[in-house]
């Protein structure tokens, strides 16, 4: 008697806490990870858009799935580091907008050369002094050289969870990029670094 | 007899190279002399910034962009991140060129005909059995990083291979997960307290630090390479094919990255010092 009411008790608290942890871990940060990357998968295997006259489309998707994935206004701002502040509002739009485009198209080239290579998802973790930082860890299992480490880093914004640096074997993409666009800035000026980023998105 | 001199020798010359240019004061002179990227060592200290980068400093109190509490990246909106002082960068660029050339006329060509003909499992035998061979450096480095389970595990490694993996060429430590630790002397000085120095790019050897290249010159006396063959051709040959055949694995690595880079040369530098960095901290 004794226990079936406490299990009567235990069930009554179990079924809602483990109802909150769902939710949870259903908008958390791994899960969209996982979600955009299927996604982007799905698209990739989709016989249909092998076609060469839905070539336009299938980029459409894979852009759209990209913008959902990474916030290109944080990353923007990152890559210009101290030189961000110099820029005007105007400036700063376009930057971000030729950054993206840059950032999308190689992200593209990359993506394209998926074959078939299972990711194996690690682990999330949340940041204890400000939740709304968290890093996903996960390995892309290759053939010729192995697991991959790669861990996304990302923040929450508006309810959504939006990836703001990869680290591919632990060497930060954007942080390279911000390296590299000051050492450009410095060497020479910031139009230049327009002028080189509209070339690479041309080419 | 000899030998012991040359060793002395060696050591000493290490050792002043290792006074002259790993040491901060080295470091600091640069920047007083103004060379760019000597600017980004130091975090959050203005001192520590050229003075194009001061300037941006004396701006920073203004304008408030950041829009998210973010606290552990975002030092990276305001600073360049800390990278690598590189005083001799007009001559590494060189050298850079230089390697880039290499690869692309010599290395390339060679490693995919080898890459070709020799088929992957020879060539994955030899990867091992060169692997094998460095044992020595990966074992005293955990040692003298107080590493004792990447020690032992070093150790065991050595025996299982050496024995079950007919002389180094399979590994099957790894397949009972008895994983190597990546372990060197320039770690090993970096887990000390010694900072990287300058960046230096070696022609043929590729980037490096100040203090990785003493650690190199360090861990060559741990090599079996550097002790036999005597003859240097055949020195070169072994070299050449160890470096050719490890790079017959990576065809491709370094055109994606050139490839998707801005300033190739300054690429090469930060993932270098980032790579080395997380090195130094695992």
């Amino acid at each position: 008697m004794f226990f079936s009411s406490i299990f009567r008790w235990l069930a009554l608290l179990t079924v809602p806490m483990v109802l909150t942890a769902a939710t949870c871990v259903a908008a958390g940060p791994m899960e969209t990870v996982k979600k955009i990357t299927d996604r982007t998968i799905f698209i990739l295997a989709d016989e249909k858009l092998k076609a060469p006259e839905r070539e336009a489309e299938k980029q459409e998707l894979l852009r759209e799935a990209a913008d959902e994935f990474f916030d290109w206004r944080s990353m923007a701002q990152t890559a210009l580091s101290v030189h961000w502040r110099k820029r005007t509002p105007e400036e700063k739009e376009e930057f971000t907008r030729l950054f993206a485009e840059f950032l999308e198209k190689t992200y593209m080239d990359k993506v394209e050369g998926y074959s078939g290579e299972k990711i194996e998802y690690l682990e999330e973790w949340i940041d204890r002094e400000y939740p709304d930082e968290a890093v996903v860890k996960a390995n892309v299992m290759t053939e010729k050289q192995g697991a991959i480490p790669v861990e996304y880093l990302m923040f929450e914004k508006d309810g959504t969870w939006k990836v703001y640096d990869v680290l591919v074997e632990g060497v930060s993409l954007l942080r390279n990029y911000t390296s590299q666009f000051n050492s450009i800035i410095l060497r020479s000026s910031y139009e230049e670094l327009v002028d080189m980023l509209k070339e690479k998105i041309g080419s | 007899m000899k030998d012991y001199f040359k060793y002395f020798f060696t050591i000493l010359f290490s050792a002043l190279f290792t006074v002259i240019v790993c040491f901060p004061a080295a470091a600091s002179e640069a920047r007083a002399h103004g060379f760019p990227n000597a600017a980004y060592s130091g975090e959050g200290d203005p001192e520590f910034y050229g003075p194009l980068l001061a300037a941006a400093f004396a701006e920073e109190s203004g304008e408030e962009e950041v829009s998210r509490p973010r606290r552990r990246h975002r030092h990276m909106e305001t600073q360049v991140p800390e990278g690598i002082p590189d005083p001799l960068e007009p001559l590494n660029r060189v050298f850079f060129e230089f390697n880039d050339r290499l690869y692309f006329w010599l290395l390339k060509p060679v490693s995919r005909g080898y890459e070709k003909v020799v088929p992957w499992e020879i060539r994955t035998c030899t990867r091992n059995f060169f692997r094998n061979l460095l044992f020595p450096v990966r074992a005293v480095n955990c040692l003298l990083q107080g590493k004792i389970d990447g020690f032992g595990n070093e150790l065991l490694r050595f025996v299982i291979n050496t024995t079950a993996g007919f002389g180094g060429l399979a590994d099957p430590a790894s397949e009972i997960n008895i994983m190597p630790s990546d372990e060197d002397l320039g770690q090993t000085l970096g887990t000390a307290g010694v900072g990287h120095g300058i960046f230096i790019m070696w022609p043929v050897l590729g980037p490096s630090s100040a203090r990785d290249t003493v650690g190199m010159a360090g861990d060559a006396f741990l090599s079996v390479l550097s002790y036999y063959p005597d003859e240097l051709k055949y020195k070169f040959a072994i070299r050449g094919l160890d470096r050719v055949n490890d790079t017959s694995f990576r065809i491709g690595d370094y055109e994606s990255l050139k490839d998707a880079a801005f300033d190739p040369y300054s690429a090469v530098r930060d993932a270098y010092f980032q790579i080395r960095e997380r090195k130094v901290k695992e």
